[in-house]
């Protein structure tokens, strides 16, 4: 009983957590255009913008 | 109530219902007619072997309040069990009291004539008409007298074959016996053990 | 007296030929038991008396797991009873085990009384004299004191063994028609066999009042101690599901809980519009737009953007659209273009924003719409996706403008694309929570119902 108490209160409060400080979802901002300048970095000729031009990275048809 | 002595072994007999037909002798066994003031042999039988009843002859008490003797009873027998029917005399009228199944159930006469369907004819579950009520069929089977005791008011030879219908109308049992010469309607209410008391 | 004794030797009746064991498919791929014989073919299915002969063993394995056997006594409402016989019967309709066992019992004056046992479930019966029944009524219900029961719930129950000392001498394989219905709080039985018909009233008993009466002193030890765990099993599972609720409850309001940033299609700017894009396989078409600017005051929050079809602008039919939505900081794109909105010059910089070393946008999101038919093993289908969203965190309010680029395989118009931005609260891990804490509540009910140190079956209760 006491353990399914503790066990409920765990859980409950993890999920309260995880949704307070907005634990793994995607970042627009500084983190996301710090995150693209360092894939952009990483670009050389050969790689699939080049390759492709502007619609290299589409995900589109 | 009469004394008369049992044409075979002159033991002492006692009729206490007028209207009863035979007396089975308590000490030879043998099956007696009553006549006026006589007693005509029929036949000697085994007695009955002695399966538990809740009643003996001569038994005295109470059912549902109202005070009752067991006189006599005939035991009908088929392949793998039995049932006993008492004849009692009920506060004045003339009653059966029938253990079967471990069940108990007190009978009183349906009707004096009434017409029943052919047996052959019938099946459990089957509706029928019995004078004005209609019954439902539960039970359609066979059975032989073994034989009796004490006085009864109705009498069939041991050996006799007899065809019963059990079935259910009103909240009440009905009994029908086919035997070769006639046909008995009885309905009647089951009993709890409670509802009978006998005197020790 | 016992039923199984001849089993093994049974004979074809109707050649004498031996029996075996055979299997008969039924709707296409079904196989259900049935017996053989292996002279002349004649098949016995569960409609049959000889396949419950045959078949005895699969329904009486279990038959010793019962508290109740020959001989015991025991006493219930101060009533002394002995049990004398029993009768398994078999559901006709199952092809596994599905049966129940009814067994006769005597009191000590002599009343004879039944003790029906099925899933760990005993209920008492005895006879019952119905004020009215009519088994008759119609071809579709019987009629019992008023309450009409279809025959529809009629079920066969077949005797598959018995024991001891019985009422009558049945028949392995004989088949009872059962119908069993509540009225009144009591639970009846009508069994309707070729020649009786047997109308009977049951009172449930607790497994409490039978290890009373019928266990031993180890019984009762082991009675307690399951029904001990029961009880804190099914506590546990209150308290998860107390916490399940809660969860759920906080889901709910996050759900439900949303403000809507206004007014961000408001401002617009067509910078292309179904520009033709040709390659060697496809022409296809092109358009940019740029909404915006508005305000989204909320940094550090979740977002929810929408981006649908709104068909009442037009259909999207048998064709598709691929879409690119960016968030673009004002400040940032003015600070780019130097505050010169000329829609050339914004043409020329979206047209090459993946080549920049250093992004424009603060968040993007990809998508397709698409309207499909054709046909597959099902027949013909057709199926679209007129809607993507994605949830992101924001961590700076401020200004922002939207930028939509779109791509489809035949002229669009541009404003039939739409899209919505709202401010939201997270709830996907209280559902998670909610789900997990279910999860623990199906599993300490269970095994509330389950649990069991007793050698046989007790039904929760």
């Amino acid at each position: 009983m006491l353990k399914s108490i503790i066990v409920t209160l765990i859980l409950i409060g993890s999920g309260f957590f995880m949704s307070a400080f907005l634990v793994g979802y995607p970042v627009a901002g500084k983190k996301y255009i710090s995150k693209q300048r360092e894939k952009r970095k990483s670009l050389r000729y050969g790689s699939a913008y080049f390759i492709g031009g502007a619609r290299g990275f589409r995900g589109g048809k | 109530m009469s004394s008369l002595q049992c044409t075979s072994c002159g033991a002492p007999v006692e009729i206490v219902n007028r209207f009863s037909k035979v007396i089975v002798c308590n000490y030879c066994g043998t099956h007696l007619k009553v006549k006026e003031n006589s007693l005509d042999e029929m036949g000697r039988y085994p007695k009955l072997a002695d399966y538990p009843s809740i009643f003996r002859v001569g038994s005295k008490g109470t059912i549902l309040g109202r005070p009752f003797r067991a006189l006599g009873r005939m035991r009908y027998k088929s392949q793998g069990w039995h049932y006993d029917e008492w004849f009692i005399d009920y506060d004045g009228d003339s009653a059966w009291f029938c253990e079967d199944d471990g069940t108990y159930t007190i009978y009183f006469d349906m009707f004096e004539a009434v017409e029943v369907p052919d047996v052959n004819s019938l099946k459990a579950g089957q509706n029928i008409e019995i004078g004005d009520k209609r019954v439902m069929v539960k039970e359609i089977g066979t059975a032989k007298i073994e034989s009796g005791e004490g006085e009864l008011l109705y009498y069939l030879e041991p050996g006799t074959e007899v065809t019963f219908i059990d079935g259910v109308a009103e909240g009440k049992k009905v009994s029908i016996e086919y035997s070769e010469n006639e046909v008995e309607v009885f309905t009647g209410r089951p009993l709890l053990r409670r509802d009978i008391a006998i005197e020790e | 007296m016992s039923g199984n004794d001849d089993v093994k030797s049974m004979k074809c009746a109707a050649c004498g030929g031996d029996i075996t064991k055979s299997y008969r498919i039924v709707d296409e791929d079904e196989e259900i038991p049935i017996a053989r014989c292996v002279s002349c073919g004649t098949e016995y299915d569960q409609y049959t008396g000889e396949y419950y002969r045959y078949f005895a063993d699969d329904f009486t394995y279990d038959k010793d797991n019962s508290i109740l056997k020959l001989g015991l006594k025991g006493v219930l409402d101060g009533i002394e009873y002995e049990i004398i016989g029993r009768i398994r019967m078999q559901d006709e309709d199952e092809y596994e085990r599905s049966t129940w066992d009814e067994w006769l019992a005597v009191s000590s004056d002599g009343v004879y009384h039944y003790f029906v046992e099925e899933d760990g479930e005993i209920r008492s019966y005895e006879e019952y004299v119905p004020q009215s029944i009519n088994l008759e009524a119609s071809d579709s219900h019987i009629e019992f004191e008023g309450k009409k029961i279809s025959k529809d719930e009629a079920y066969i129950g077949r005797i598959v063994y018995f024991e001891g000392e019985l009422t009558w001498l049945p028949e392995i394989g004989e088949a009872v028609t059962c119908y069993d219905f509540k009225k009144d709080g009591y639970k009846f039985t009508i069994e309707q066999s070729e020649n009786e018909v047997s109308i009977t009233r049951g009172d449930k008993l607790t497994y409490r009042e039978i290890i009373d009466a019928f266990g031993d002193d180890e019984d009762r030890k082991l009675y307690e101690n399951t029904m001990k765990k029961r009880r804190e099993f099914r506590n546990k599972a209150l308290v998860y599901l107390a916490g399940a609720l809660l969860a759920l409850a906080f889901s709910i309001y996050s759900c439900s809980t949303s403000e809507e940033i206004k007014g961000v299609m408001a401002g617009k700017k067509a910078i292309a519009d179904n520009k033709i894009i040709t390659d060697k396989r496809s022409v296809n078409y092109f358009s940019q737009i740029l909404y915006g600017p508005f305000e989204i005051s909320g940094g550090e929050s979740l977002y929810d953007v929408d981006v649908f079809i709104d068909e009442r602008v037009q259909r999207l039919y048998l064709e598709w659209q691929s879409f690119r939505f960016m968030l673009i900081k004002e400040d940032r794109l003015s600070r780019i273009i130097n505050n010169n909105y000329d829609a050339e010059l914004l043409k020329g910089l979206f047209t090459e924003i993946d080549a920049r070393k250093e992004p424009i946008e603060s968040y993007v999101i990809t998508g397709d719409f698409w309207d499909e038919k054709g046909v597959d093993s099902d027949g013909p289908w057709h199926e679209s996706d007129l809607n993507a969203s994605a949830s992101f965190v924001l961590k700076e309010d401020g200004k922002y403008y939207a930028y939509l680029e779109l791509y489809s395989n035949k002229p669009r118009k541009i404003d039939s694309v739409k899209f919505r931005v709202q401010k939201v609260k997270s709830y996907r891990y209280m559902i998670a929570v909610t789900v997990l804490l279910l999860i623990l509540v199906v599993i300490n009910r269970g095994k509330s119902s389950l649990y069991n140190e007793l050698p046989f079956e007790i039904a929760d209760e």
